[in-house]
């Protein structure tokens, strides 16, 4: 639900004319907020400053664009108020769709290290020698889903 | 007239229909804090596009905020400007605009006159939250050759094109791209060098930050005085001497024509001179001009173009160079003072005291920001050496003298030097709308009838509308004078002489809305046009003190043409105190 805020908001920067402040700058400011938060950087004190910015923008934005633009945050924030808080406070994303928040993890007990995987990553980050257990470098991992894909076995998941 | 009553913070208040909510307010004593709004009264232009949305109010039955610049007020209206809707609003508001607005404000031109700077302290703004990963939009950087863009620094009150567009007509700014990344600027993105700019400056003096500054001459000024090889010479425009006390805290108004000319020497000039002088022998060259032009019209002679338009303004000199081309044989041929000052100063002057031109600087002091451009044109030089070399605005001498550690306050009034220093009231008045057609008047009535003028002042020709006109009586041939200052209104009188439709015989024309007085490098008057007034009462005193008011009697001008010129309108003159006009649309070249 965040990512798709963002999603929204992307939208309404690119549309935005740039005569009134709060529409020209606020929903560029929403959507760098809302970057953070699906990145994990967001704080909790951050989802009071996202629903005070919406409600600033759509009272002083000059037209129907900033004066609706921040209704998809302020609507998600209130129905799906847990996900936010699980970006936040947990740096998961219950959608899986903040790739920052993810991780491929290969389970042992599925990999039969055939080395599909390893072949296929293009940045090298799985590492393991051939029948034994695989592991992804989350340090390297661009998290691309490339393994994912390719893994008949099922051996690899999403957390 | 139809009125309404409505209530602002529990005050009642009955006004004329169409007022806004920021004007009722505003007579209740309630002061709500505008941004991008400016109202200029007297020249009836307010620019309020509503785009800062600082100045939002809660109003009872309203969805939104409402911005009291452009709101009007409607019949039982219940007002309320702090609430704490009200003033988060405000401030979150003015935290955007300030996420995208460099922090440099103690390297800023601006600083301490900045009106975002005003705002965010009056504000309280203490911290920008997520400024540490706000993007900011950031543009090139551009510098002509009066006036510099940082586009890095405008917040978009569109001021700048209210001027230049509404105001002056001259249509050299206007925003483009959209949303973040929105500017304003010349059409096509172009540098200001390359479109219809005159540098009038008028979007420099109501620029709220430093996103329109003038270029910076005064290092190049105090190279010049600490070369112990060049002869400083210094010359200082009327308007100047009205307005530059404003920059030391005293009262619009104030003269400081003696404590100005202390200041100019203690910074290190070799000779402080005026403009004025300059301005009593372009009165000798234009008026000659004039009176020749008139009585070829008279005779019947049809080359003879009727009227004469005054040539002393830069910026309206740009002005008819790109819109008016096909009529560059209308205005007089005189140069301006400041270039006449320079063509004598290095001549003349030169000569007299033994030295050679290259080896002489002449700066000047002016209220203006065109001239910084016109010293640099190609024709006013020669062999390559400027006969103005530097040209600084008040502001720019403002900073000059604290640098200096000068307390200009206390100093005590000094004269100018001579020859070149010497003036009469007619070369004061230049700096005033209608003052050079004034001044022309009092030397040409008396030479075109042989009468002496019994009455000086034209007031008449004085005053503060935009378009004026009146017809002298000069012995039995009516002399009908145009004036217009600001260039919106010059382009009305003009439209009219093209279209042949014209009756006038002279026509002056002042780029700035005021005269010189309200030139864009003049100390910022925020639209505020008591201060302009002020300034015009200083400079008609300054006349009224002066023993001598017309040209042709300042001694000086008639010893430098017995001595050195001849006659006005002379061989000499010609080569020296003339020019000629281009056609500018060939010097704007499309940058590709």
């Amino acid at each position: 639900m965040v990512s798709m805020a963002k999603f929204f908001l992307e939208f309404t920067v690119e549309e935005s004319c740039g005569k009134c402040a709060p529409c020209r700058i606020g929903n560029k400011r929403l959507h760098e907020l809302l970057g953070q938060i699906c990145e994990g950087k967001g704080k909790l004190e951050d989802l009071d400053r996202l629903k005070n910015m919406s409600l600033v923008i759509k009272d002083t934005s000059l037209c129907g664009l900033g004066q609706t633009s921040p209704n998809p945050v302020l609507s998600m924030m209130e129905n799906f108020r847990e996900e936010y808080l699980a970006h936040v406070n947990d740096k998961k994303c219950p959608a899986g769709q903040c790739k920052s928040l993810m991780k491929y993890i290969i389970n042992a007990e599925n990999c039969v290290g055939c080395t599909a995987c390893a072949r296929v990553c293009p940045v090298n980050a799985i590492t393991g020698e051939r029948k034994e257990v695989h592991l992804i470098n989350q340090e390297i991992c661009i998290k691309c889903g490339a393994c994912f894909e390719k893994c008949k076995f099922d051996a690899i998941y999403i957390s | 007239m139809e009125t309404v009553k409505l209530t602002i913070d529990n005050k009642e208040i009955e006004v004329p229909r169409g007022t806004t909510i920021l004007k009722a307010a505003k007579e209740l004593g309630i002061e709500i804090p505008t941004l991008c709004y400016m109202d200029l009264h007297d020249l009836n232009i307010e620019n309020k596009p509503g785009g800062c949305r600082i100045c939002v109010v809660e109003v009872q039955g309203r969805r939104n905020l409402a911005p009291t610049c452009s709101t009007k007020c409607e019949p039982g209206m219940v007002v309320k400007t702090h609430t704490a809707r009200v003033l988060n609003a405000r401030r979150t508001v003015m935290e955007f605009i300030l996420s995208d607005h460099p922090k440099d404000c103690l390297i800023c031109p601006k600083s301490g006159t900045c009106e975002l700077q005003d705002m965010a302290h009056r504000l309280g703004i203490r911290e920008i939250p997520g400024q540490e990963f706000a993007e900011m939009s950031t543009y090139r950087k551009d510098t002509s050759p009066s006036i510099i863009r940082d586009l890095d620094k405008c917040i978009m009150c569109r001021r700048c094109e209210t001027m230049c567009n509404d105001v002056q007509t001259v249509g050299a700014l206007s925003a483009f791209n959209r949303g973040f990344q929105a500017a304003v600027g010349p059409a096509f993105e172009q540098n200001l060098e390359y479109s219809s700019c005159t540098y009038c400056g008028q979007c420099v003096a109501v620029c709220p930050t430093g996103a329109l500054t003038e270029v910076n001459h005064v290092p190049q000024v105090l190279k010049a005085l600490n070369d112990p090889t060049k002869t400083v010479v210094v010359q200082t425009a009327p308007a100047v001497r009205a307005a530059l006390g404003e920059e030391f805290g005293m009262e619009p108004g104030t003269l400081v024509t003696g404590k100005m000319t202390a200041a100019l020497r203690a910074l290190g000039f070799d000779y402080v001179f005026d403009t004025d002088f300059a301005a009593d022998l372009t009165i000798m060259e234009e008026g000659t001009e004039l009176l020749d032009r008139l009585s070829r019209h008279l005779k019947g002679d049809k080359t003879a173009r009727i009227p004469i338009l005054t040539s002393c303004c830069p910026g309206w000199v740009n002005f008819f160079e790109y819109y008016y081309s096909d009529m560059k044989d209308v205005p007089s041929t005189a140069k301006s003072p400041q270039q006449m000052f320079g063509a004598i100063a290095k001549s003349y002057f030169a000569e007299k005291i033994g030295i050679n031109r290259k080896d002489m600087v002449v700066v000047s002091i002016m209220p203006c920001l065109a001239k910084k451009y016109e010293c640099q044109r190609d024709e006013f030089s020669v062999d390559g050496n400027p006969d103005v070399d530097f040209s600084i605005s008040t502001r720019e001498l403002a900073t000059f003298i604290k640098q200096a550690n000068i307390d200009i306050r206390n100093l005590h009034d000094e004269e100018f030097d001579s020859p070149l220093g010497e003036s009469t009231g007619a070369g004061v008045i230049f700096g005033n709308t209608g003052g050079v057609i004034e001044a022309a008047c009092r030397t040409a009535y008396e030479i075109f009838t042989g009468k002496k003028l019994e009455r000086l002042e034209f007031t008449e020709l004085r005053g503060m509308e935009g378009v004026r006109s009146a017809t002298l009586d000069f012995d039995g041939t009516p002399i009908k004078i145009g004036i217009a200052h600001g260039l919106g209104n010059a382009r009305k009188l003009l439209d009219d002489v093209k279209n042949g439709k014209s009756e006038f015989t002279a026509i002056e024309v002042m780029a700035c809305p005021g005269g010189c007085i309200g030139c864009g490098g003049q100390p910022l008057h925020h639209g505020n046009s008591d201060i302009i007034k002020a300034r015009a009462a200083a400079i008609y005193t300054e006349d009224r003190k002066k023993p001598l008011r017309k040209s042709h009697e300042n001694p000086f001008i008639i010893k430098l043409y017995e001595e050195f010129l001849g006659k006005p309108g002379s061989e000499k003159s010609h080569h020296l105190l003339h020019t000629h006009y281009f056609d500018r649309k060939d010097k704007i070249l499309v940058k590709k």
